[in-house]
């Protein structure tokens, strides 16, 4: 009945990461392209003008709030950056003004002008990041944080029972051997790849949890904050505990409520340079509640960087006065670890090097879970449980090659629907689940290794071809974008370039290697060096 | 590859394997909510931090009871001590409160 330890572990690694592995490769895939959400989301609106000088930017936005909203709840203004050209301005009305509610408007500004510009309609890097962290459901959109919430605990189990399994790693971390049986080289890569990069994926799976741990699991905050009800009654309805948790741990936020007699706001841009000087660094948003009031307050928030925390510094003025406000002393030790595994998780922080940093190292995880994914057909290829195999070959050609094919899709989808189309942001998001879907059913119809060359170059065609694409459709093409230094734009186009070729290669490797595929005995005369004993799944 | 590994496989059967994955998911999710519930009132810290604290360390403690369920000598034996610590944590817990 007993078996060892390490065989257990392998046992379950195994099947852990099978079924974790399709919503973690997802999962790590759209995150990793959230990496470069606005950027993306610049690139989805080409009609968007060049950045500006923030200070400029920032005064047409006030005067363009001023004329809009002038007895809005709140106004927040992000300022233009290399990540996005223009001037995001977003509103909340009065609740007793207006009948639709206290729902935040929203508005894209060109920085220099002030201008509203009205981009084609579409959801950008959004839908990655939805996707990301909540597998695009918006309604409940609990729902989502426990489905992601439950895949990181596949992620954890698989990355702790693979350091049982590998715990020699430093020597499997020199043996990558290509070429020598295609199921060595994808163990080997898979290996490389966990291995060195270890750090990287236990931090990124943790850190993953604290935006969503209070929600999947809120025991403590119960404990703490709750009140005379049973524990799971107040699990499901736990807004009164969460609110006082935040109250408690809220340092530095300063409300006023509104006096109701109008004032004259102070010069915002006289305060973001204040701001600025005292920050020792740029500004990346101001927030005005109860602007044009007497208890009008400004709150200026520096850009993102050169700090972990995913909150960044702010100060907070007077918005009439101008004065500043005193805000209360540091949080704590524990609330500033949270914060910046918080930060670190985000990566808003990450100036470019650092981003492209955390863009390849998680391209690296995601290659790392779909060659975990293959390595398990592999394993299993020569015996005799074709059912499952085949439902898993599929599944894995559905999801490794058709989820980057359906991205490309999307961003096909948002240089050809048409412009006056209605619903046209949805449309393109139908556009990537329909070929998601296509992929998938093609997958199913067609013999596996057909499927994946097959998947394999068509996404490297969809994505080779999007910078053609872009120059067909717009007028900033890449060489454009090069000759007049828009770095944003032409990034995009090669990147994308740079992942068609990626897919080629790998369509030619797998077509290399089916045509010179040794047979089911060839790949178990091979030379193993394997010392993990990989037992079989249950039957 | 070994034979012995993959005859030693057969010996858990599909009812151990349900077994020790309902301890890894929904016993683990016990312990780690009892454990985390204790610690939120006995750490000996402000009570947001503690709030906090507990909550950041929930996961080690699933992770470390998914580990342990499948590393048990059996099923059974998996349960037990999974309900043992869920048990001692909640009595604690409740006992500091």
């Amino acid at each position: 009945m007993k078996r060892s330890f390490r065989q257990a572990m392998a046992w379950l690694h195994g099947w852990a990461g099978l079924l974790g592995g399709w919503a973690l490769f997802m999962m790590f895939l759209a995150g990793t392209a959230s990496v470069f959400k606005d950027e993306i989301t610049a690139w989805m609106m080409p009609e968007l003008p060049r950045a500006a000088d923030p200070l400029v930017a920032l005064e047409a936005a006030a005067a363009r709030l001023g004329d809009v909203a002038p007895d809005a709840e709140r106004w927040t203004i992000t300022l233009p950056s290399e990540r996005f050209p223009g001037t995001r301005i977003a509103w909340q009305p009065r609740a007793d003004v207006t009948d639709l509610g206290p729902r935040t408007r929203r508005e894209v500004l060109d920085a220099e002008s002030g201008r509203v510009v009205t981009p084609r309609e579409t959801r950008g890097g959004d839908l990655f990041y939805r996707l990301h962290y909540r597998f695009e459901i918006s309604e409940p959109v609990r729902r989502g944080w426990w489905l992601s919430g439950a895949a990181t605990m596949f992620m954890l189990t698989a990355l702790a029972t693979g350091l049982v399994v590998h715990r020699r790693f430093f020597r499997d971390l020199f043996t990558f051997r290509p070429g020598m049986g295609r199921q060595r080289s994808w163990l080997d890569a898979h290996l490389l790849l966990a291995v060195s990069l270890l750090p990287f994926h236990l931090a990124i799976a943790y850190t993953g949890l604290v935006p969503i741990m209070s929600t999947v699991m809120p025991w403590a905050v119960i404990a703490n904050y709750g009140d005379e009800r049973p524990a799971l009654v107040q699990a499901a309805d736990m807004d009164a505990a969460r609110s006082a948790y935040s109250r408690d741990r809220e340092d530095s936020t300063i409300r006023r409520h509104r006096a109701g007699r109008p004032a004259p706001l102070f010069d915002l841009r006289v305060l973001a340079e204040r701001a600025g000087e005292r920050l020792g660094g740029p500004i990346g948003s101001i927030t005005i509640r109860n602007p044009n009031d007497a208890n009008a307050v400004v709150e200026i928030v520096r850009k993102p960087g050169g700090e972990l925390s995913n909150r960044p510094r702010r100060l907070y003025y007077d918005g009439v006065s101008g004065e500043p406000l005193a805000v209360s002393a540091d949080i704590g030790p524990v609330a500033k670890v949270q914060a910046a595994m918080y930060g670190m998780h985000m990566a808003r922080f990450a100036e470019p090097l650092l981003r492209w940093a955390y863009f390849l190292a998680g391209l690296a995880s995601t290659v790392m879970i779909g060659a975990g994914l293959v390595v398990w057909t592999l394993k299993r290829r020569s015996q005799t449980e074709r059912g499952r195999l085949s439902l898993v070959e599929r599944l894995n050609v559905a999801t490794l090659a058709g989820l980057p094919f359906a991205m490309a899709a999307y961003f096909w989808a948002n240089r050809l629907l048409p412009l006056d189309m209605p619903e046209r942001a949805a449309g393109e998001v139908r556009v990537f689940f329909a070929a998601w879907g296509a992929v998938l059913l093609y997958a199913a119809l067609r013999p596996s290794r057909r499927a994946w060359i097959e998947t394999l170059w068509l996404a490297a065609a969809a994505f080779g071809a999007l910078p053609v694409l872009n120059a067909l459709t717009t007028d900033r093409h890449l060489a454009a974008s090069i000759a007049s230094g828009d770095w944003l734009m032409a990034g995009f186009d090669l990147t994308a370039a740079a992942t068609g070729a990626a897919f080629a290669f790998a369509g030619w490797r797998v077509a290399r290697a089916v045509r010179g595929a040794p047979g089911p005995a060839a790949v178990h005369a091979a030379p193993s060096r394997e010392r993990v004993e990989w037992p079989t799944p249950p039957s | 590859m070994s034979r012995s590994g993959a005859a030693k496989t057969r010996a858990w059967g599909r009812r151990d394997i349900a077994a020790r994955a309902a301890a890894a998911v929904i016993g683990g999710y016990v312990v780690a909510a009892m454990a985390t519930t204790c610690l939120a009132k006995v750490l000996p810290l402000a009570r947001s931090e503690a709030t906090a604290a507990a909550t950041l360390l929930s996961f080690l403690f699933y992770t470390a009871a998914i580990l342990w369920s499948f590393a048990a000598p059996s099923a059974v034996a998996a349960w037990v001590a999974l309900v043992a610590v869920a048990g001692l944590a909640g009595i604690a817990g409740a006992l500091a409160s």
